[in-house]
Formats: C-alpha cells, sequence, structure tokens
C-alpha cells in the first residue's frame, strides 16, 4: 500500500452507482437504481452523518464501499486506492480497517455464542497466531473500552438489554483496530434513555483511536449531535451536503427542510409543539416508482416547476462545503 | 369532571408466572381517558406500556394473572370482549407483521365491517374507499386491491389505523403506532390523530417510548416505571417543571433537533429493573440522583395535587 499524504482522506466514493434488478412477474425484470452518482469524501478521525427516509439507499450506500453488494459504476477510494479492484484475498485483508454496526443488537449477535467468542472472532481471522490467553486479555480490554466488565466475557446475548448488545457489537467491530467504523442506524432499535449512551460511546471511541465514522440514521437530532458532515440522500441521490452547523442552521433543499420539520420536538422555551408544522410534503405517499428524468423529489415538493420534470438537478455548491441538487433554490424563503 | 371517562382502569395488575419467581409486568396502575382526550403513556421498554394496552384490549394471553378493574364507558370489565374492534380499537406498532400477507388490503378492511356490522360486503368495501381516503392514501380502490407487500410501511400503518377506524371507536389505543417509520411519515401519521380526535372526538392512548412524539398530541401524559405509574401531568405542567426525578431525566434524554449542541448526550445510567424483581422502596432508586436512604425501604406513595398532577417520589423536584 502505498503511504497517503496526511491531508488525503481515508475514503472517498465518485459517482458511485448500484443498481438491483427487481422481479417484475415471471419473466421480466426492471433495474432499480438504488445509489445513482454518489460522490463524497470522508478524513481519518471525521464523523459523515447520512441520513434519509428508508429506500433512500443510505444502507446499500454503505454497504457498497465496503463491496458488501455489486458496484455497478464509479469508484470507492480507499487511501487512495480503488477496492473495487482489489481481489478477494486483499479485500479480506483490508477488510479489517474497516468495520460495520449494524441497526439490530440482537439479531446482529450470534446467539450460541458467549460474548468472548463473538468479541474474539475477528482476532482468529486477523490475528491467527495470537494465543488463547492474549486473545483474551484483549477481549477483556475491549469490553472495559465500550461499559462492559469481565462479568460479561461469558454470557449470551439473550441475557443483555438491547443497548448491552450494541456495545458488544461495537466492541466486536472495534477489535480488529479499524480505520472506518460504519454505524448502520446503530440507536434506531434502542429506548430513547440509552440512545445517548450509545452515541457518547461512539464519540469517546473515535476521540481515542482517531476513527473516521459513516453514521447513518434517520434520527436527525443523534446525526446533529454526533456529526462535523452531513449528507441528505432522497431516492439514491445526494441532494444536498454541508457541515453539521450549516445543514441544521440554513437547510437549503426542500427535503431536508422537510425532514428537519417533521422531527418532534418538546416543548421548549420559545418553541410551541402546536404550532402549524412547516408544509412537509404537497403529496403523502411518494409515487411507488421513481420517475424517469427529473428531480425525483419534484412529485412532493411544494416548490416544483416545469424544469424540475425535465432535467435532473446536479449538486452545486452554495456556500463552501455546502452544495445542494436544486433548479427552485430562489423560489424559496432562505 | 363534567365529561365522562371513556376508560377507566382501577389498581390492574398483569403477572405470568415464571420460572424464577412470577413476573409482574403491571403493578397497580390507575388511569382514565377521556372522551375525545388524547393521553400519552410515556416509559423504557419493559416499563409495561404495551402490558397495560393489551390488558385494556383483553388481548393478553392466557396464561397472564389479571386484578383490577377496567371499564369502558361505563360497562363492566367483561364486556370489553364485546366492544373490542368496535368501540375501543388498537393500532401495533409494526404495520409489517399486523397485516395478513395473503389477503388484499380490501379483504382485510371489510372484514371488520363484515363482522361486527353485518353489512353488505359491497356496503363495507365503499365504507373502506372512503376511509383510505380520509387518512391521505391517494389511490384508495388502488389500494384496496393490493397486498400488503405492496406497500410502503407509511402507508401499511395508514392502512392499519383506517381499519381500526372503520367502526368509528370512541377510543383509539395507539402503541409506538410511529416508531417504525421515518420521520415525515411520522409527522403525517400524527397529524391524522390529531385530526381524527378534533373531528371525531376520538378519545386516544399514546403509547411511546419517546417523549417527543406524545408532546405535540397528548393533552395528559402519565410516565410509567417498571410496571407503576411513577407521575401524570397535564402536558405542559409536566414538560415545565417535572417532578418526579424519572420524568426529569426522561425530559434531560430527548435529543434536541435545535438549541445548542452539548459535548455529550445526557444519558440516563443503568437500566430498569427485571419483571421478576421486587423492591421493598422506590424501583427507580438505583438510577436516582435524589435518593435518599428511605427510598430504598419505603415504597413511596402516589400523591395527588388539586391541579390534576400526581406523583410517587419520597424526593420530587420542586414546583
Amino acid at each position: 500500500m502505498k503511504a497517503a499524504a496526511a491531508p488525503s482522506p481515508l475514503l472517498e466514493a465518485q459517482a458511485l452507482r448500484v443498481e438491483y434488478r427487481a422481479a417484475r412477474g415471471l419473466l421480466a425484470r426492471d433495474r432499480v437504481i438504488a445509489v445513482d452518482d454518489v460522490g463524497f469524501s470522508l478524513d481519518p478521525g471525521e464523523t459523515l452523518g447520512l441520513v434519509g427516509e428508508s429506500g433512500s439507499g443510505k444502507s446499500t450506500l454503505a454497504r457498497a464501499i465496503l463491496r458488501l453488494v455489486p458496484v455497478a459504476g464509479g469508484r470507492v477510494l480507499w487511501r487512495g486506492e480503488d477496492l473495487l479492484r482489489w481481489d478477494r484475498r486483499l479485500l479480506r485483508e483490508q477488510r479489517r480497517g474497516m468495520q460495520i454496526v449494524f441497526q439490530d443488537p440482537f439479531a446482529s449477535l450470534d446467539p450460541r455464542m458467549t460474548v468472548v467468542e463473538t468479541i474474539e472472532e475477528p482476532l482468529r481471522i486477523f490475528e491467527p497466531a495470537l494465543g488463547r490467553r492474549e486473545r483474551h486479555a484483549r477481549v477483556l480490554g475491549m469490553l472495559e473500552r465500550v461499559g462492559l466488565g469481565a462479568g460479561a466475557m461469558h454470557r449470551y446475548p439473550h441475557e443483555f438489554s438491547g443497548g448491552q448488545c450494541q456495545r458488544i457489537g461495537i466492541a466486536r467491530a472495534m477489535m480488529s483496530e479499524p480505520q472506518l467504523l460504519v454505524c448502520d442506524e446503530p440507536v434506531s432499535a434502542l429506548d430513547v434513555s440509552i440512545q445517548g449512551q450509545i452515541v457518547n460511546l461512539l464519540a469517546d471511541l473515535q476521540r481515542e483511536s482517531r476513527i473516521a465514522l459513516l453514521f447513518i440514521s434517520h434520527n436527525l437530532s443523534v446525526v446533529r449531535h454526533l456529526s462535523h458532515r452531513v449528507l441528505v440522500m432522497y431516492r439514491g441521490r445526494l441532494v444536498e451536503t454541508a457541515t453539521r452547523e450549516a445543514l441544521f442552521a440554513a437547510p437549503r433543499h426542500p427535503y431536508t427542510r422537510a425532514l428537519l420539520a417533521a422531527v418532534p420536538r418538546l416543548p421548549r422555551p420559545g418553541i410551541d409543539p402546536f404550532a402549524t408544522p412547516a408544509p412537509v410534503a404537497a403529496a403523502l405517499d411518494a409515487p411507488a416508482a421513481p420517475s424517469v428524468g427529473g428531480c425525483a423529489y419534484r412529485e412532493r415538493c411544494p416548490f416544483a416547476a416545469p424544469i424540475c420534470a425535465a432535467l435532473a438537478p446536479a449538486l452545486e455548491p452554495v456556500e463552501p462545503d455546502h452544495a445542494v441538487a436544486c433548479h427552485r433554490l430562489e423560489a424559496q424563503a432562505p | 369532571m363534567s365529561v365522562a371517562p371513556v376508560l377507566t382502569v382501577e389498581r390492574l395488575r398483569v403477572g405470568y408466572p415464571g420460572r424464577d419467581g412470577s413476573i409482574e409486568a403491571v403493578r397497580d396502575v390507575s388511569l382514565g381517558v377521556d372522551a375525545g382526550e388524547c393521553v400519552g403513556i410515556v416509559g423504557e421498554s419493559g416499563s409495561g406500556k404495551t402490558q397495560l394496552c393489551l390488558a385494556v384490549m383483553g388481548l393478553l394471553p392466557s396464561n397472564a394473572r389479571i386484578d383490577g378493574i377496567v371499564r369502558f364507558a361505563g360497562a363492566p370489565g367483561d364486556a370489553v370482549r364485546t366492544v373490542r374492534g368496535e368501540r375501543i380499537a388498537m393500532v401495533f406498532q409494526d404495520p409489517q407483521t399486523a397485516l395478513t400477507p395473503h389477503l388484499r388490503i380490501g379483504t382485510q378492511m371489510t372484514e371488520v365491517l363484515v363482522h361486527h356490522r353485518r353489512i353488505a360486503v359491497r356496503e363495507a368495501r365503499e365504507a373502506a374507499r372512503a376511509m383510505l381516503a380520509r387518512v391521505g392514501i391517494s389511490d384508495p380502490a388502488r389500494c384496496l386491491r393490493r397486498y400488503p407487500h405492496e406497500l410502503s410501511g407509511g402507508m401499511r400503518q395508514r392502512v392499519l389505523i383506517a381499519t381500526s377506524l372503520l367502526c368509528a371507536p370512541q377510543l383509539l389505543i395507539a402503541d409506538e403506532p410511529t416508531t417504525a417509520l421515518d420521520v415525515t411519515v411520522q409527522a403525517q401519521v400524527l397529524e391524522l390523530l390529531a385530526r381524527l380526535r378534533r373531528e371525531q372526538r376520538m378519545a386516544i392512548l399514546l403509547v411511546s417510548h419517546d417523549l417527543a412524539v406524545v408532546a405535540g398530541l397528548a393533552a395528559r401524559i402519565v410516565v410509567m416505571y417498571a410496571g407503576r405509574v411513577v407521575e401524570e401531568a397535564p402536558a405542559d405542567a409536566l414538560f415545565r417543571s417535572p417532578r418526579h426525578p424519572y420524568t426529569a431525566a426522561l425530559i434531560a434524554c430527548a435529543p434536541n433537533p435545535d438549541g445548542p449542541i452539548p459535548a455529550r448526550m445526557a444519558t440516563l445510567p443503568g437500566r430498569p429493573p427485571g419483571a421478576t424483581e421486587r423492591f421493598a422502596g422506590c424501583p427507580f432508586v438505583s438510577r436516582c440522583d435524589r435518593s435518599v436512604e428511605r427510598c430504598r425501604h419505603e415504597p413511596p406513595p402516589m400523591v395527588a395535587l388539586d391541579d390534576g398532577r400526581r406523583f410517587a417520589c419520597h424526593e420530587p423536584l420542586p414546583a
């Protein structure tokens, strides 16, 4: 591997495209574009939030950069090297640097494996020369880092709460000392009271290890807390990318605005929870099949104009570090 | 109160026989819901919210031990079976599993009306179509012909709500109705519930682990912990000055989409006690930052104030 220059990104996706073939009747197949022309970069130690509703392609995008689903086009650069060209052996070797934490803390753990068996598995794969005693010492150290004690080692997943299972999943992912941790809705299945614990744990791990996080969530409050920059996805395309501050203080895309307006809020000084919410969407039902050509959001967009049906808007900078894909920026009040 | 309660629950207990001693899911819960009122129930998983709902609906499994009174609009508890699905309806959390996968939406929706109202299928179909339109389905006739897997999560949940509304219930029990949904769809479903409450004077019991979800809809909020009610108050009073430390902790933990970003997210350490645990004192004592010696030994009595608030705490926060 070439040594990367200091300011170069850890991970870079360029014009990434993922397609699925969906059955339509007995023989016919429809091509569904799950990720369409997506590009972004992620620096070491940075947290990139990825938001969008179910079906927007956020999980597919995450799986594509880890090569867990086939990629139809584009490049994924890992420290400058296109990982889509790696053979199986090289991919397997390099995977220790990129790990993933899943949404469902119970389903992502093997119910027949004790905690120590689960967490030491990455070590067995990536450091096969390691002895049992050394492995267990490393597992114990990691359990303590994620806030579980030695008492957890020989217990089974069903003996733990959801939040504790998520800690076990994080410990397993961290065991190979990755530079990138992809977190796919890691707190969505947890009680609100437990979500903060997991978010704080991820922040601590990042500070200690300078690990980069790709944090996928539909929970905007949590994304706002953790992310340095945020990508907003709609129907497979990026519609807005910005720093956290810009995205939450001055969102520009109508979809981003609708998302933010829809977040349920506690009554806090100066904010009336019973106030009429901003228009979320003109149409309640998103069309089942994405419209061909044009802006995918136009059927739900209160600002849609003829040009939106004719031409897909490109992601263009409106300010440094802030890009929006929308023809109708001037139609909206800032 | 001039309004008659549509639902009254008195000293309800729900338990199950278990290998390691009996499981106590609901421990002495009393509450009321008035006609046209939305009451929110908030608590972490395992706090007994769902068991309470199922007990009210008479849907608990046969090995459940139920004690206490559930009264629906004056009728005695045994009568729940006869009014279930007609005057009380329930919407569940998971819209994927609550619909039968091999039946078309139209078949599932009309079944309800044909059973309860004994009307003709064609008439029932028309009623179902009209109700789908009311919940914002843009092509209701087409929706009736579809199978559950052909609909998005938000559409499925709206189909379930429409189905539960077909008999114009006086009370809708909604157990985490938006937890599986995207925020935009969640906003639509909550707005729909608010509209139905206003227009039909339908009472709603809205259950969620997320205070922010009930905040916009419920006029009164009941906070549950370890199978008990620990605080109840009008929503504005509850948010302005929570009296129980658990309520205060839930409010502090709710992630905030506005305002300054704290260095760390507020958390509530520890976890709620298990359903087999017995406690001599307050169930919250191990996680409470205000606990004193007596909280360990003496169960805090429920204190009712005359402004409609009540709480069970030895060391309540100041008003």
